[in-house]
């Protein structure tokens, strides 16, 4: 049946259903920790949670939630499972009990730390680059910087080192998607726009959010453009383009390696 | 009472202007005016508009000319959290709505203040398996109001007070049987079905005795042993099948047959344990509505294995095809085929992609999909399309017997499907499961549309397209406009003949329901339920 599962993104709402848990027959009641050693938290979250959130939590009708168990915590998510979240549209699963419910934690924050282990560089040595490249002309870390680019405080819990990399060296070529705005599924992040309105002015900007009559764009000055589809005589993206630069010239491999190191070590204020 | 007469001119002018008959609030609706609804425009009077689940409305205040002007008239804020799918009822004056997640509110249709409200007891340890809680609105008949609640009762409640006249148990909650569609009135009769195909069990489509609450009839759709249909399941998968009936139907008086739906069979994505086409999933069925006896059947995804239910109101057609008047059964698919049948027979008639579908060679003669290789949902997940959310859900189309046009918003995605292993547990539904799960591409690429389809050849006359999914259904209008949204919260109005945008709102949040219009004192409404609100539109 599986009929509705678009929700408001930035709700993050785990939705979870049941799409087949494995066999719990020794799972015991809430506490129980031997039977929690014995729940399957993969296949508890692939039962539950995946219909909505994609299979490896990436999102799909629902949200993404690879992050979750880093931004929310695991008491807390386990006490939306429980109890839900006002305007939420998800299910409850109090009859889980704690055991199976930290399983699906587990599991969640397993995702999280997905290539963790690619990250070799020196975060001491990444943090010098970092100063001494220009990155904190457009992107705040721990509250400073500027803000033409995104917040980078917790870059390291937020994004893997692949897709880091390729935003060092091949900025605009594998951008991620947005679900912070997004009202259901994500949408591709940071895709800069040429628009010309009607009466011929031209603006390229960063795509910050968009719907079927409007889009919002940011140019290189920071400024907000709010653009009415209908009134524009050109829209186009520019796939593969960036405000940043590339570091792929200016650094070398061994920098941009600590580079990574450092952006990776990057969790939040925690 | 001289005031009183000037008054009374003015209203039977208005009326003579509008077209509309002139009706008392007589809150009194009988089976025959929901028969003609149409000739009672300034009413809504059932899930679907009217009994062919048409949406389509003969007001026309409201047109391609003023449409810009079209601003917000009043909003109701629901008490009740959750995500709302209620299309309203309106009966003289009186608009009836549901609040998830079984709330029933009616309200002063003109200003939004709120005449009465019936909240159940939903128990705390509600089995909602495979849909959440929610409610798309209620059905009407001579002084009554009936609701289906997510823990499947039937409730009816008097029109004017909302105090309960009966309550009948549809449905075992706790077997996992949740209900969230409206039910359907007909002659003295309310028809329901209850969701939860996920849980491992049977659908059910009832017929209740609109006075008493009486059951008449049940149809399993799902046979069991020793019954038709029963050797297109493997061993005793029967016994767990799903195919529920979990959305409205719809249903033709001349005939006396409803028209519904079934949703896919359980467990989802594995399929292995049930070999067969697993009848009556994923289905049209044709039902007499004395007996519950099923006149015919027709299978858009034999053996689904991709969550591809049939859940979306049938719509009923009287047109020309291929050169001869045919009564016919339409249905943009789940599947992603648009499909026209004979409603008196099930022929299929014609059946081709509204959307972009990656599964299926095509149809046969006989209807049936003649699947592509390595299609089945795998361990490392197998990309098609449409994705598991469907190029339609269950979200209404409407049609336009002004354009010939059926009004539908395609969903142009896809999804890896992957497959799991399954488990249904009977006795603890909260434990049963799909066996599988699925990751749907999204960014730039997937899109949804607003298109307009030549009803009887299934051709795209033109369509608007959205950047956000859509989950909203579709309203057509005589005053030349098609209504609906986005999930980004715009409320739109187009050009039914041409697909151009005339209006637009943001409501600030998602809208999942159907919209819905109306006439008060003469003066045309266009409402919708948004984020958690109902939003009513008027001219100024």
């Amino acid at each position: 049946m599986i009929m509705i599962r678009s929700l408001c993104a930035a709700m993050l709402i785990f939705t979870a259903w049941g799409l087949g848990p494995q066999p719990l027959a020794a799972a015991a009641q809430a506490g129980d920790k031997q039977a929690q050693a014995s729940i399957d938290g993969k296949a508890l979250f692939e039962g539950t949670c995946a219909g909505c959130h994609g299979i490896d939590g990436s999102g799909g009708t629902g949200p993404s939630i690879r992050q979750q168990a880093a931004t929310m915590g695991a008491d807390s998510i386990i006490s939306f499972l429980k109890n839900g979240f006002i305007g939420s549209a998800m299910p409850t699963y109090p009859q889980f009990g704690d055991a199976r419910l930290q399983a699906i934690v587990d599991y969640l924050e397993s995702l999280g730390r997905e290539g963790a282990s690619l990250v070799t560089g020196d975060p001491a040595k990444g943090k010098e680059i970092y100063a001494s490249s220009g990155c904190a002309k457009c992107h705040i870390v721990g509250g400073e910087g500027g803000n033409l680019g995104p917040d980078l405080s917790r870059i390291g819990a937020e994004r893997g080192v692949a897709a880091l990399r390729d935003a060092l060296v091949q900025p605009g070529a594998n951008l991620p998607l947005d679900i912070a705005l997004a009202e259901r599924a994500p949408y591709t992040a940071f895709v800069l726009y040429h628009a010309v309105t009607k009466d011929g002015h031209e603006i390229t900007g960063m795509r910050v959010n968009e719907d079927s009559f409007s889009i919002q764009l940011k140019d290189a000055n920071g400024k907000l453009y709010s653009l009415d589809k209908l009134r524009l005589q050109k829209l186009e993206a520019l796939p593969g383009k960036s405000m940043m630069p590339s570091f792929k010239d200016t650094l070398s491999a061994t920098q941009i390696n600590d580079l990574l190191g450092y952006l990776a070590s990057l969790k939040g204020a925690q | 009472m001289r005031s009183g007469r000037y008054i009374g001119c003015g209203v039977v002018l208005l009326c003579a202007l509008l077209c509309l008959p002139l009706r008392s609030r007589a809150q009194h609706v009988t089976y025959d005016d929901i028969q003609h609804s149409d000739q009672h425009p300034e009413n809504w009077l059932t899930y679907g508009g009217n009994y062919q689940s048409h949406r389509f409305s003969q007001l026309k205040q409201i047109n391609k000319d003023n449409v810009s002007s079209l601003r917000m008239e009043w909003v109701y804020q629901l008490r009740q959290a959750g995500i709302p799918e209620t299309s309203p009822i309106v009966v003289d004056g009186y608009l009836y709505m549901t609040e998830p997640p079984s709330t029933v509110t009616a309200l002063d249709a003109r200003t939004g203040r709120a005449i009465w409200r019936w909240k159940p007891d939903i128990p705390k340890n509600l089995v909602t398996i495979g849909l959440f809680p929610t409610n798309r609105g209620v059905a009407v008949l001579g002084d009554t109001v009936y609701v289906s609640t997510i823990d499947s009762y039937l409730v009816a409640l008097d029109a004017k007070t909302g105090a309960v006249r009966w309550k009948t148990h549809v449905a075992e909650n706790k077997e996992g049987y949740a209900t969230t569609s409206a039910p359907l009135a007909i002659d003295g009769k309310i028809i329901t079905g209850p969701g939860g195909g996920e849980a491992g069990l049977r659908g059910v489509i009832d017929a209740f005795d609109a006075k008493t609450g009486k059951r008449l009839w049940r149809l399993w759709t799902v046979p069991k042993e020793g019954e038709p249909g029963v050797e297109t399941w493997e061993g005793d998968s029967w016994k767990w099948g799903g195919a529920t009936a979990w959305n409205a139907g719809t249903y033709d008086p001349d005939t006396n047959t409803l028209y519904w739906g079934t949703g896919n069979p359980a467990p989802d994505w594995n399929g292995d344990a049930r070999k067969g086409d697993n009848l009556y999933s994923c289905s049209l069925l044709a039902i007499d509505a004395d007996t519950g006896k099923m006149k015919w059947y027709f299978q858009f995804s034999p053996h689904d294995t991709h969550d591809w239910d049939a859940a979306e109101p049938p719509i009923l057609i009287d047109a020309v095809f291929n050169g001869k008047p045919r009564k016919l059964v339409v249905m943009a698919n789940r599947n992603g085929f648009y499909y026209v049948l004979d409603r008196l027979t099930g022929e299929f008639l014609l059946g081709v992609p509204f959307i972009k579908q990656t599964w299926a060679k095509g149809l046969d003669a006989k209807g049936r999909p003649i699947p592509l290789p390595d299609i089945d949902p795998s361990a490392n997940g197998t990309l098609l399309y449409p994705s598991i959310t469907g190029a339609m859900n269950f979200n209404s189309p409407s049609y336009s017997p002004l354009t010939g046009l059926l009004y539908v918003t395609a969903r142009e995605q896809g999804s890896y499907y992957f497959k799991g292993r399954p488990r249904m547990d009977p006795v603890n539904p909260t434990l049963a499961g799909g066996g599988g799960g699925q990751k749907v591409l999204t960014g730039d690429p997937m899109y949804t549309a607003m298109r307009g389809l030549e009803a009887t050849t299934g051709k795209k006359k033109w369509e608007f397209r959205m950047v956000a999914d859509s989950w909203t259904g579709t309203l057509a209008t005589a005053g030349g406009l098609v209504f609906s949204a986005d999930a980004a919260g715009n409320f739109f109005a187009l050009d039914a003949d041409t697909g151009a945008p005339l209006w637009h709102t943001q409501v600030g949040g998602l809208v999942r329901a159907n919209p819905v219009t109306f006439a008060v004192d003469g003066r045309q409404y266009v409402a919708a339920a948004a984020g958690n609100s109902l939003f009513v539109f008027a001219l100024p």
